[in-house]
C-alpha cells in the first residue's frame, strides 16, 4: 500500500514548525498540527509504533532534510504524549515513554473492520487463530493485514466486550478466537 | 508679587534656564512671604538658586515664578526660632528702580515692565495706609499689617482706619501732609512724634532752645552754631513717648555716642569727654533709622521716585521672605550670597558688549586695512594668511590660558566649549570624505543633546533623585524626539546621558533610582521592566495603554517580517530600526507572546517568522 510518496503539508517546510513554540496558544496549534501529521504519515506508511529514540533526526515526519530541521526528542515525546493523553490516538508501550503505539485507527475501528471481514467471509461461529487473521493469505487484501499482535488483541478485546467474540488461549502462544 | 515673573518649565517640570545660567543649589518646601504676609498660592515649592535668578516651582499646583537677582538689593538670613522656620529675607529694589534695572539687565519684554510699573503704583498705595493700634495690646502696627505684630489679633476696622489718621499718631496734624516731611527726619518723627509747631524758616537752638530764623547760622542768644541745616525738631517736651511706641531709646540727635566708651557726648564735641577718643562720625548718622527695619519703613512718609537711593527709601523697599520649612537654608543662603556677589548677569552683559566691540573692531580694522593702501602687506593672499595666523595665535593663547590652572579653566569653560564646537564644525565641513555622514550626524546629535547644567548632588542636595529624574525626562524628551523612537533601554540611557553631561557623571544606581521616580513625579516617561529583566524607559503617551503601544510595535515587526523571507533575528531588527539588540529581542519576544509570530530556534540563532500555525 505504501507505494505513493506521502505528501507532507506545507507547514512541514516551515522552519518554526520544528521548534517548540514558547507561546502556549501557538504551541497548542503546533502540537495539534504535529499530531495530525504523525497520524496521517503513520497511516500512509502503515506505521504502528513510533520509537522516539529512533525517529529523532532521521525518520520522515520528524525530520525535514530539505530545510535541515528536525524536531528535538523532547518535543517528539511531547507530541506523542498529546497523541496518547488528549487525542486517545496512541498508547505508550511501557512507562519509560520511548515507544508509542499510534492508533491511526482506534481499536474499535479495527474491531469493526475485522468483524465485518469475518462476517463477510462467513467465519462467524468458527474458531480462527490470530495468526490467520493478520498473516493469513485470505486477509492479505484487508487493511488489518500485518496488524501488530498487540493491536489485534486490543481490537479483539473490544469485540469480546461487545459479546461478538470469545478468546481461547492456546499453549503455543497463538490465541484462538471464536466469532459469534 | 510684581517682582516675581512667570517662569517657563520644561517637560520634566524643571525651570528653563538662561544662557550661561548655573543652578547652584536646590531646596524643597520653601514658602514665599511678601513682607510678613504669607503668599497663599506660593506656599510650598522647590527653590532653585541659580547664578542669575531665584526660581520657585510648585510642581503639583503648576505654579512657577522667578525673581531676577538683579532686583535683589540685599539678603539676610534668620535661623530657626521656636516654631518659625529659617528664613532668608530679600530686600528688593523698589518698583521704579526694578523696572529700570530689568530694562538695563536683560531687555525684558516691555509688557513685563508695565506690569512692574503698574504694580509699583499698587505698592505705593499700600504704603500710604496709616498705622493702626491693636485693640488688645495697644501695639502700633504698620498699615500694611493685617494682624497685630505683637499679639496676632487681626485689625478689626481696617476701612475706618484707612481713611482716618491712626489713633497713636494724632500728634501728626492733618495739615502736615506726610510727604512734606523729609525722609532723613524719619527716625526723629518716630521717636518723637508729638512735636510742637515750629513755623517754617526757623530753627531752635539746641543749647538755649531759643528760636532763630533760618538766615542765622548761629544762635542769636548763645552763639552756638545751627547743627541742623534742615529744619529740625527739638527734643520733645513730653517725656514718655519713645517708651510708649516701643522703640528703644536712642541717643538724641543732639548727642553722639562715643565709639569707645559709649558715653553720649554733645554733638559739637570732637573728642569724647570721658575717654578722649575721637568722635569722627558725623552727628546725623546715629539718628537715622536702621535701613532694614520693616515696621519703621511704613511709618515713614511716602517718597517720590527721586529719593529712591536715600536710606529711608530703601528701608521701605519691598521685602520678600523665603521660608525654608524643609531645611537647607544655610546652603541656599551661601549660594545666594555668592550669586549676588558674582553678579553673573552683569558679566554676561559685559561679555556681550565686549563681543560686539570686538566685532566692530574687526570690521573697522578690516575696513582700515582695505583703506590703508600703504600697508600693502596686509592685502591679498598674504593678508589672509596673516589674518589666519593671528587668529590661530589668539586661540592658542586662550587655550594655554585656560589650561594653565583649574580656576581659569572653569571661567573660560564656555569659551572653550565654543572653540571646540567651531573646531568640530570645521572638521565636519572640511573632512567629510574621511568622516562618514553618520558620524557627523552622530556628533551633531550629541552636541544638541549636551547638558550644560548637570544636576549634581551638590546642587540638588536632598532633591537629587527628583531633580535628576526631571533632568532625565528633559533629556529623554529631546532624545526620543530626535530619534523618533519610543523606548530606550536603561543601559543605553545611562551611556547617552553621561555622554551628554560630559562631566559630573552619574552612577547607574542613580539613573535607576531617578527613572523609578518618573511615575511619582508624574513625568511623561515610565520605567518598564520586561519579563526578561530588561529595563527600558518608555514614553508615557505610549504607555497610556500598554497594549496600544505593543500593537504598534507588533505591527511594525510584522511589517519587517514581511520584508524578509528567511526569518528575522533580533540583530537584523536592531540594525533595521537602529535600536539596541536587547530592545529588539524584547520587542520580538513581546510580539511572539501575543501570538503574532513564531520562532525557529536553530544553532544559527533565533529566527522569527509570522505565525503560520494559526492560519
Amino acid at each position: 500500500m505504501a507505494t505513493s510518496a506521502f505528501e507532507c503539508p506545507a507547514i512541514h517546510s516551515f522552519p518554526p514548525f520544528f521548534t517548540q513554540q514558547p507561546t502556549a496558544d501557538t504551541w497548542n496549534k503546533q502540537r495539534q498540527l504535529w499530531c495530525e501529521l504523525v497520524l496521517a504519515h503513520s497511516q500512509h506508511h502503515r506505521v504502528f509504533i513510533i520509537d522516539a529514540d529512533e525517529v529523532v533526526g532521521k525518520a520522515a515526519p520528524f525530520h525535514n532534510p530539505a530545510i535541515r530541521r528536525s524536531l528535538p526528542r523532547e518535543t517528539v515525546v511531547l507530541v506523542l504524549e498529546h497523541l496518547v493523553s488528549a487525542l486517545k490516538c496512541g498508547e505508550w508501550e511501557n512507562k519509560d515513554r520511548t515507544r508509542c503505539w499510534v492508533f491511526w485507527r482506534k481499536p474499535d475501528e479495527w474491531a469493526s473492520l475485522i468483524y465485518k471481514w469475518i462476517f463477510d467471509t462467513g467465519r462467524t461461529n468458527t474458531v480462527c487463530t490470530t495468526f490467520e487473521i493478520i498473516h493469513g493469505d485470505e486477509s492479505a487484501d484487508e487493511s488489518f493485514h500485518e496488524l501488530p499482535e498487540p493491536l489485534l488483541m486490543r481490537a479483539l478485546d473490544v469485540l469480546v466486550k461487545q459479546g461478538k467474540a470469545q478468546i481461547f488461549n492456546s499453549s503455543d502462544g497463538n490465541a484462538g478466537v471464536k466469532f459469534i | 508679587m510684581e517682582w516675581l515673573e512667570p517662569l517657563d518649565l520644561t517637560v520634566g517640570r524643571r525651570p528653563v534656564l538662561l544662557d550661561g545660567e548655573v543652578v547652584a543649589c536646590t531646596s524643597s518646601e520653601v514658602g514665599l512671604y511678601l513682607g510678613s504676609e504669607r503668599i497663599a498660592e506660593l506656599d510650598s515649592g522647590t527653590l532653585y538658586v541659580t547664578s542669575h535668578r531665584l526660581l520657585w516651582v510648585d510642581e503639583p499646583k503648576n505654579h512657577a515664578v522667578q525673581l531676577r537677582l538683579a532686583l535683589v538689593l540685599d539678603a539676610e538670613s534668620a535661623g530657626r526660632f521656636l516654631r518659625s522656620s529659617p528664613k532668608i529675607t530679600l530686600r528688593l529694589l523698589d518698583p521704579d528702580a526694578a523696572a529700570a534695572q530689568l530694562e538695563a539687565v536683560s531687555g525684558v519684554p516691555s509688557a513685563l515692565q508695565q506690569a512692574i510699573v503698574s504694580g509699583a503704583s499698587a505698592a505705593a498705595l499700600r504704603m500710604t495706609l496709616p498705622d493702626w493700634v491693636c485693640e488688645i495690646c495697644d501695639n502700633t502696627n504698620s498699615g500694611e499689617d493685617a494682624k497685630c505684630a505683637l499679639c496676632g489679633v487681626p485689625n478689626s476696622n481696617p476701612v475706618v482706619q484707612a481713611g482716618s489718621p491712626p489713633p497713636p499718631a494724632p500728634q501728626q496734624p492733618a495739615s502736615h501732609p506726610q510727604s512734606v516731611l523729609p525722609p532723613s527726619s524719619a527716625g526723629d518723627a518716630l521717636s518723637y512724634p508729638s512735636l510742637p509747631e515750629i513755623s517754617a524758616g526757623e530753627w531752635i537752638c539746641e543749647i538755649c532752645e531759643a528760636s532763630n530764623p533760618d538766615s542765622l547760622a548761629k544762635c542769636a542768644l548763645c552763639g552756638v552754631p545751627n547743627s541742623n541745616p534742615v529744619p529740625r525738631r527739638p527734643p520733645p517736651p513730653l517725656p514718655p513717648i519713645p517708651a510708649e511706641l516701643g522703640v528703644p531709646a536712642k541717643p538724641s540727635p543732639m548727642q553722639v555716642a562715643c565709639p569707645v566708651c559709649t558715653f553720649l557726648n554733645h554733638v559739637e564735641m570732637v573728642e569724647c569727654e570721658m575717654c578722649g577718643a575721637s568722635l569722627s562720625q558725623p552727628p546725623q548718622q546715629p539718628a537715622s533709622p536702621p535701613p532694614a527695619a520693616p515696621t519703621q519703613g511704613l511709618a515713614v512718609p511716602t517718597v517720590g521716585p527721586a529719593r529712591v537711593s536715600t536710606p529711608a527709601a530703601t528701608a521701605k523697599s519691598p521685602i520678600l521672605k523665603l521660608s525654608f520649612r524643609g531645611g537647607g537654608m544655610t546652603e541656599a543662603f551661601k549660594q545666594l550670597r555668592q550669586a549676588l556677589d558674582a553678579k553673573a548677569w552683569e558679566i554676561q552683559k559685559k561679555l556681550q558688549l565686549q563681543q560686539q566691540q570686538q566685532q566692530q573692531q574687526q570690521t573697522a580694522s578690516a575696513l582700515s586695512a582695505v583703506h590703508a593702501g600703504s600697508q600693502a602687506r596686509a592685502v591679498g593672499v598674504a593678508g589672509i594668511v596673516r589674518n589666519v595666523e593671528e587668529t590661530q595665535k589668539r586661540m592658542g593663547a586662550s587655550v594655554d590660558d585656560a589650561f594653565s590652572d583649574l580656576t581659569s579653566l572653569m571661567d573660560k569653560a564656555s569659551e572653550m566649549v565654543r572653540l571646540a564646537e567651531s573646531i568640530s564644525a570645521r572638521l565636519a565641513a572640511s573632512g567629510t570624505h574621511s568622516d562618514s555622514p553618520e558620524m557627523v550626524l552622530f556628533r551633531n546629535y550629541l552636541a544638541e543633546l549636551g547638558i550644560s547644567n548637570p544636576v549634581t548632588k551638590e546642587t540638588a542636595g536632598d532633591l537629587y533623585a527628583q531633580e535628576l529624574a526631571r533632568q532625565l525626562a528633559d533629556f529623554l524628551d529631546r532624545m526620543l524626539k530626535a530619534r523618533q523612537g519610543d523606548m530606550v533601554p536603561l543601559t543605553d540611557l545611562y551611556c547617552l546621558f553621561n555622554r551628554a553631561r560630559g562631566v559630573a557623571l552619574v552612577s547607574p544606581e542613580d539613573i535607576y533610582r531617578s527613572a523609578s521616580e518618573f511615575e511619582r513625579l508624574r513625568l511623561p516617561f515610565r520605567l518598564r521592566k520586561f519579563d526578561s529583566g530588561l529595563l527600558v524607559v518608555q514614553s508615557d503617551i505610549l504607555l497610556f495603554s500598554i497594549s496600544h503601544s505593543d500593537d504598534a510595535v507588533a505591527a511594525h515587526i510584522l511589517e519587517a517580517l514581511a520584508d524578509v523571507q528567511t526569518g528575522l533575528t533580533a540583530v537584523a531588527l536592531a540594525k533595521r530600526d537602529g535600536i539596541s539588540v536587547l530592545l529588539a529581542t524584547e520587542q520580538l519576544l513581546m510580539t511572539e507572546r501575543s501570538g503574532l509570530t513564531c520562532r525557529d530556534d536553530t544553532v544559527e540563532g533565533l529566527f522569527f517568522y509570522p505565525n503560520r500555525f494559526v492560519d
